[in-house]
């Protein structure tokens, strides 16, 4: 079973051809953030108009790459939110049509639920139950996955993903965009010592704010510059990051003792932190905890996790409409029942 | 050769087929703003309706706008993943030509329109002839007092096609008083059949295909790009 994958929800146009959902057969990313770094944030109509250049040329190089033959596909998969919907619609109106031509099924893919499969991808022996920490630019989320396609929202941030505020952090420190990868460099050269001041409101809870502590930068940097005296920029960074980190590990380790749940899950493009990455796999270690992390190509946004989602979307629920409308903000559904208050 | 049209360049989509000069089906449909990526399923439903299998195609012509830039960058992603898929080539045409077509062969000139921000209009002048219609001025972008006066130059009637603003439409017509006429209902929308034959006809003269160069007549850059320019030059001139 070969399925197409297409991903167009940001800044980056994505096709690939996976396998009976495990194995990747190819995964083209075209990344635009080169056209958007001299904006300092991703545009979204630039977007929109650089994936509709690429998109073409970009499938008949994976199916290429593939070694597939157009008419070989069985299944064409696509984002359908949430995203930029100038993007979104780009890559879901192609697969749609491609699915007419080759006539065979499509499936609309939340992309939130993709980040998880990028895991499938990874390590074929995972199976769920799972506990999933998805952190990226646009969303923190923490979901419980007791079998495929079923999910039970724990925890999401309340302001700020943590990626977003990596970013804000690192403009506010000067370093370029985008800011994570930066942030994380220079925070391998600091001491984590600075005191940030700000209050975990959250905590005994499993839901994220990252927006005081990055508020508790912007203060520390101000009243220093007001001095005159220099920012120790890397051990801000390094102070920030093991906060964050702190933060992220806390609501993951105690979510995984409460639901008994002995394997957990990263995603997203802030998985291929560094410290993150370290932390957690200590902490698994000491408890007995199964951690499975994407390699880095596939923490961040690609088409490969869109079509393992899809295959095993399709397996369960079959095709989506061809009417299916590109949803901006879809959100992670079925929410756990009682936890639609904690949705912003 | 058979060949498909369609255009979502404005609030209206259009699928249309046609086989050599006859036309086999023409739909205009109405979609819900924003909303032209139902299109596929339209397209599905129409071809089921009229008997015809999606893989006789041979050919995918799409309106490259002016427009919705949303609405036309759907139309070319659907045309693409068509052409693609079917293995066929993909030719793109302006959406205003088209919808110039849909004016009366004896119309001495045609202005075809299309929305875009408030105050502004996209506008192209076609003059009927037995090939078709001839190019006048190509495509771009007018404020509303501008086409007035340019119009007013050319002293000869003028028939308006296409879905504009109604205080538009009528600012239009005090200007030109008698001269201005208006097309009516689906004369305003761009009639997808008139897309395929347009589309043919620069196949055969270009055997060019498309698939991965046809590009949306946007007319305007981003406008953060805009913003970012004119910051720049501030720049260069106080340095
Ligand atoms: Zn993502």
């Amino acid at each position: 079973m070969l399925c197409l994958g297409v991903e167009t929800s940001c800044d980056e146009t994505a096709v690939a051809v996976v396998e009976d959902g495990r194995r990747i057969r190819s995964s083209l990313i075209w990344s635009q953030i080169e056209k958007h770094q001299k904006f300092g944030g991703v545009v979204p109509e630039l977007a929109a108009r650089c994936h509709l250049e690429v998109i073409s040329r970009l499938t008949a190089d994976a199916l290429e790459e593939a070694g597939v033959a157009p008419g070989a596909l069985n299944l064409v998969a696509a984002t359908y939110g949430p995203g930029l919907i100038g993007g979104l619609l780009v890559g879901l109106s192609m697969a749609k049509a491609l699915s007419l031509a080759w006539q065979v099924p499509f499936v609309g893919v939340n992309h939130v639920e993709g980040h998880i499969y990028a895991n499938f991808l990874a390590h074929p022996e995972l199976e769920p139950p799972l506990l999933c920490l998805t952190v990226s630019g646009g969303h923190t989320q923490l979901v419980l996955m007791p079998e495929h396609g079923r999910y039970e929202l724990l925890g999401q941030t309340r302001d700020d993903a943590a990626g977003e505020a990596f970013d804000k952090v690192a403009r506010v420190l000067g370093l370029g965009y985008p800011g994570g990868p930066h942030l994380d460099r220079l925070a391998q050269t600091g001491q984590p010592g600075l005191t940030l001041v700000h209050h975990d409101a959250l905590a005994g809870t499993y839901d994220f704010s990252f927006s005081g502590l990055k508020t508790a930068v912007v203060n520390l940097v101000h009243n220093l510059k007001q001095k005159g005296e220099p920012i120790p920029v890397a051990d801000v960074a390094a102070s920030f990051q093991r906060q964050v980190v702190s933060i992220l590990l806390d609501r993951a380790f105690r979510a995984l003792a409460a639901t008994k749940v002995k394997t957990l899950v990263l995603s997203g493009g802030v998985a291929a932190n560094s410290e993150l990455r370290a932390r957690f796999a200590a902490e698994a270690k000491a408890r007995g905890v199964k951690l499975y992390c994407p390699p880095l190509p596939l923490c961040t946004d690609n088409a490969a996790m869109i079509a393992a989602c899809g295959y095993f979307q399709w397996l369960r629920e079959g095709a989506s409409s061809l009417a299916l409308a590109a949803v901006p903000r879809l959100r992670f559904e079925p929410p756990l029942a009682g936890t639609e208050e904690n949705t912003p | 050769m058979r060949v498909l049209g369609i255009d979502t360049s404005a609030q209206s989509g259009a699928v249309g087929m046609i086989e050599g000069t006859q036309v086999v089906f023409t739909e205009q449909i109405t979609i819900r703003p924003g909303g032209s990526e139902q299109l596929p399923a339209l397209l599905a439903e129409t071809l089921a309706r009229t008997g015809r299998d999606i893989k006789e195609l041979e050919l995918i012509a799409v309106g490259i706008g002016p427009g919705s830039y949303t609405g036309v960058r759907v139309g070319l992603a659907i045309a693409k993943g068509l052409a693609f898929g079917l293995g066929v080539p993909l030719v793109g045409v302006p959406s205003l030509r088209a919808l110039a077509l849909n004016g009366p062969a004896d119309a001495r000139l045609i202005c075809a329109l299309a929305r875009s921000r408030k105050g502004e209009v996209y506008a192209g002048l076609y003059r009927p002839g037995p090939e078709g219609v001839a190019e006048v001025v190509p495509p771009a972008i007018w404020t509303v007092p501008e086409l007035t006066a340019a119009l007013q130059e050319k002293d000869e009637p003028v028939l308006f096609l296409g879905e504009v603003l109604a205080e538009d439409a009528a600012e239009l017509a005090a200007a030109l008083k008698e001269r201005a006429s208006f097309g009516h209902g689906a004369e305003n929308v761009v009639d997808g059949a008139r897309v395929a034959r347009l589309g043919l006809a620069h196949w055969l003269a270009t055997k060019e295909n498309q698939l991965d160069t046809v590009l949306p007549l946007y007319l305007r850059r981003t406008e953060a790009e805009v913003r970012w320019e004119e910051r720049c030059c501030r720049a260069d001139v106080s340095s």
